[in-house]
């Protein structure tokens, strides 16, 4: 017969095992782009290195303007700006700082028409003979893997000869910086494949526009930052694109309408406590006082 | 108060676990892989395999050496280097392989690359009868130089018709090369590519057709002439004439022509007629008495252009005759159905002018990607099978063969939907596979089964079961012992121990059993009650065991053991020896000094007995 006290260590144990879970769940999220999503679509690694970096979150545009000489990411934007979030905006960049977006969905657009800019994001979705996925479970070709090639040297482009894109959007406008080949083509129904009304050319994903005294970069695709992108082996390009564009003495990142800051459940709770030195003693502290308790009442 | 703290507690986390599956068994998301390969903003890399294809760079330079290449191989064709010409051409040819793998790889049959592949295949299709028609103009002309020189008129006249033929169908492919030149040419630009090699191509092809032209004129007048100043010879021939006549002189695919010569001189009756189609023999038969020829020929397999007969006995030819054959519509039949499990049949039937088409070509295109390829049999059916995967699938084919007169055909598209099921034939399989495991399964069990209860053998039959018929915990009274033989069944035949031997009875040495008690009491005293008591408990048992010769003694419990005593002398003190034992080993019960010293007693009270018993 099991004594009692060897069912009680092994229900301890396999609870404290399904609390492993259970935490996790907790606090991680399965929102896209989300920086708590730890999945393939999450950007967690790319924030976990920003934050490393000691890169400036910023949930409220309106104190923008009193960072400069820094840059600016707005990674997947969500919702609508309103006329003081776009002023802040406007005199963030005019006022000679950078300002990079990232959008697929023509969410953006909203930016740059605000900020007076001439670059629009044309959202669809781009596709093109140049990929680098394919798909093997249909055993076809992932014609919205592109790969666009560096066509103009710039501060984010430096040494860079091409970048791996997700399902892009295309950009119109501004100096392109990055572009897909010629046989490229806006993919409108969906099924993989160039249509008679779907013609070939040349898409701009990557470009940069002066704003007053700022630069304004815009990419067509904000995928290049997800985990999924960034744990790909074999994309050296894609790393160093996003080393320059890690690169600023000040690094601000927009989460109060990205996709990125994007949470639920406890985790704005466990990430507040997670953040305080004083918080994350205190729980060190009364895990280990339980455990103590339970040795000591010979539990465990 | 542990449990005072631990059983609320893990009240309290089997709610918060409940809790929280209940809110996921709503709407449960079960993982596969297929659910996360992609979403609305991005396809999982994790899920694809990662290549490098940069298509276009590979399609550029195909296709601009594609363009490049058919403008060399027709230069090397006018300046008659024929050796270098073929080998361009084998290398043209290999290139255009590579792009329409590619061009099939990538699902671009439908788009302008695939466009760019059927001109370039019709430019080679085309390149390959100007280089064969070239090289044997070519070799005419030196054959014409030694008939001239053996001034043998008729010989002559044979290259001079036979060049005629040729000049046709080189002006012929000419015509074609022309005619598809600008769209071929305006695909090129389309995408940047230089076109110049191609557009030389063009104006080469063109002299090459007035050369032959040219040449084909002074070959015709020098045979004239040394028809007129050769001398006669002395044994005239047979036949001085030969004239052709067809009907009609414009067919289309299924018509009838009808092919008459008449042979003219002294004995022209029963001679044999050749006739020729673009320098080609195409009929042959023998004259009639009168000298009359005809021949009824099926137009089938020719091309849709204008053609060159004549007829031919002993280097005697008739004048040419022109017929033109015009492309017809031609209707193309779709059947698909699901054979079996993944399996489908394509068949259809291609027809023309009410006939069937032999050997004809018919592409099989799979939502719009041309999958496989097949040819119609005689009676025009063709007929191919697919394995796919279980979905949605829409089927068309389509034959647009060159070699007969008929326009492109395409037949109506057709949607099915290839279910995963097993077929018939797989079900049975999998029936048969899943009964004979179950008969060999059966069988096996039932001579375990007869083994065991035949008691021969190696093993010895125990109910499995057995454990169904302990009396459940409650049945045992708190603190009293149970009453002696009335509530215990008695000990089964199967289940009764058999006699130990002397020496077995000899081995449980009082020492022992004093050592066991003087660690019993030192347990005790350091209040270690289960662990005394335990001691007590296994010495008795190993005991019991040796006496009754009980196997496997050690998976029993106490209870299964106590009533395997049911009919022993030692069943009294054992009875009450178990009672206590349980309540301090398993109630977790400690024991006061008076209940010590009682066990102790009833130990020693059944081991006794157990020693004494003489059964």
């Amino acid at each position: 017969m099991i004594p009692i006290r060897k069912i009680v260590l092994l229900a301890v144990v396999l609870a404290a095992l399904s609390c492993i879970p259970l935490y996790l769940h907790l606090t991680t999220s399965t929102a896209e782009f989300s920086r708590y999503n730890t999945q393939w679509n999450g950007t967690s690694l790319f924030f976990g290195d920003l934050e490393e970096r000691g890169a400036v979150m910023v949930t409220d545009l309106a104190g923008i303007p009193s960072y400069p000489d820094s840059r600016l990411l707005l990674l997947a934007p969500d919702r609508a700006f309103s006329a003081g979030d776009l002023g802040a905006i406007r005199s963030y960049v005019t006022g000679g700082n950078t300002l990079l977006l990232a959008d697929d969905t023509g969410t953006g657009n909203q930016v740059l028409e605000g900020i007076g800019a001439r670059t629009r994001i044309l959202p669809g979705n781009l596709s093109s003979l140049d990929f680098y996925l394919w798909d093997t479970q249909s055993g076809r070709y992932q014609p919205s893997s592109v790969i666009a090639s560096v066509t103009r040297e710039d501060l984010l482009t430096s040494k860079v000869e091409v970048i791996l894109l997700n399902k892009p959007a295309a950009v119109e406008g501004g100096e392109v910086l990055a572009e897909t080949s010629l046989m490229s083509w806006m993919d409108t129904n969906g099924d993989r494949r160039i249509n008679p009304d779907e013609p070939l050319g040349t898409y701009s994903v990557f470009a940069r526009e002066r704003v007053g005294d700022g630069t304004l970069y815009v990419l067509s695709d904000p995928s290049i930052f997800t985990n999924g992108m960034v744990q790909l082996p074999g994309l050296e390009n894609n790393t160093l694109f996003l080393e320059h564009v890690k690169d600023a003495p000040v690094l601000l990142v927009d989460q109060s309408h990205s996709r990125t800051g994007e949470a639920g459940g406890l985790i704005p709770l466990l990430a507040a406590a997670r953040s305080t030195k004083v918080m994350e003693l205190l729980m060190v502290a009364i895990v280990s006082i339980l455990i103590a308790y339970l040795f000591h009442r010979r539990i465990l | 108060m542990t449990r005072r703290i631990l059983l609320p507690l893990m009240f309290v986390c089997a709610t918060v676990v409940g809790l929280f599956i209940g809110v996921n068994f709503a709407s449960p998301e079960l993982y596969v892989p297929q659910n996360h390969s992609s979403s609305q903003y991005h396809v999982n890399p994790q899920y694809s395999e990662i290549t490098s294809w940069q298509s276009s760079r590979d399609l550029m330079e195909i296709m601009s050496a594609l363009m490049d290449d058919t403008g060399s191989v027709v230069v090397k064709i006018r300046e008659k280097d024929f050796e270098t010409a073929e080998r361009e051409y084998r290398r043209l040819v290999g290139q255009g392989h590579n792009f329409e793998n590619i061009v099939v790889d990538l699902e671009l049959s439908e788009t302008e690359m695939g466009e760019f592949n059927r001109y370039n295949q019709r430019n080679q299709e085309l390149i390959r009868r100007l280089l064969d028609d070239s090289k044997r103009f070519e070799e005419l002309k030196s054959l014409e130089v030694r008939y001239r020189d053996e001034k043998n008129p008729s010989a002559l006249y044979s290259v001079t018709y036979e060049g005629e033929g040729l000049k046709t169908q080189i002006q012929e492919v000419t015509r074609q090369y022309d005619q598809q030149a600008p769209a071929f040419t305006l695909l090129g630009q389309q995408f940047s590519l230089n076109t110049t090699g191609y557009l030389q191509s063009v104006s080469e092809v063109e002299s090459l057709a007035q050369e032959a032209g040219a040449t084909q004129e002074t070959r015709k007048a020098e045979a004239d002439t040394l028809k007129r100043t050769s001398p006669v010879t002395a044994m005239p021939a047979s036949v001085d004439s030969v004239t052709l006549e067809v009907q009609p002189d414009q067919a289309t695919f299924g018509d009838t022509l009808r092919l008459t010569a008449w042979l003219t001189g002294r004995f022209p009756g029963e001679q044999t007629v050749d006739v020729y189609l673009d320098s080609q023999r195409w009929a042959s038969g023998r004259s009639d008495a009168t000298g009359r020829f005809q021949y009824d020929l099926l137009v089938d397999r020719v091309r849709a252009e204008r053609h060159v007969l004549y007829a031919a006995h002993e280097g005697v030819y008739s004048p040419l005759v022109n017929v033109t054959i015009v492309p017809t519509d031609a209707a193309l039949s779709l059947e698909v159905r699901q054979l079996a499990e993944r399996n489908v049949s394509v068949s259809g039937t291609l027809t023309a002018a009410g006939l069937p088409v032999p050997g004809a070509e018919v592409n099989i295109y799979l939502d719009n990607i041309r999958v496989m390829n097949t040819l119609t049999g005689g009676d025009g059916v063709y007929r191919a099978f697919l394995p796919l995967q279980a979905g949605m699938y829409t089927f068309r084919t389509a034959s647009s063969d060159s070699t007969f007169p008929l326009r492109a055909a395409e037949s109506p598209p057709l949607t099915l939907t290839v279910s995963g099921r097993a077929g018939a034939q797989s079900v049975i399989t999998t029936i048969m596979i899943y009964a004979t495991f179950l008969i060999l399964f059966s069988m096996g069990a039932v001579v375990y089964y007869r083994h065991q209860r035949g008691g021969g053998g190696p093993f010895e039959f125990r109910n499995p079961f057995a454990f169904l018929k302990l009396p459940r915990r409650k049945e045992i009274p708190a603190r009293t012992p149970p009453e002696p033989a009335a509530a215990a069944p008695p000990p089964s035949e199967e289940a009764s121990p058999p006699p130990p031997t002397a020496e077995e009875a000899a081995t449980t040495p009082d020492r022992s059993r004093e050592f066991v008690l003087a660690q019993y009491r030192q347990l005790i005293i350091g209040g270690d009650h289960p662990n005394a008591v335990q001691g007590l408990y296994l010495f008795l048992r190993d005991q019991l065991a040796r006496k009754y010769r009980i196997r496997d003694h050690r998976s029993f419990t106490p209870r299964e053991l106590w009533r395997l005593t049911n009919n022993k002398t030692c069943f009294g003190d054992f009875t009450k020896f178990i009672h206590l034992y349980e309540t301090v080993r398993y109630g977790g019960a400690a024991l006061s000094p008076e209940e010590s010293e009682s066990l102790v007693r009833w130990f020693e009270g059944t081991s006794s007995a157990v020693e004494s018993d003489s059964d």
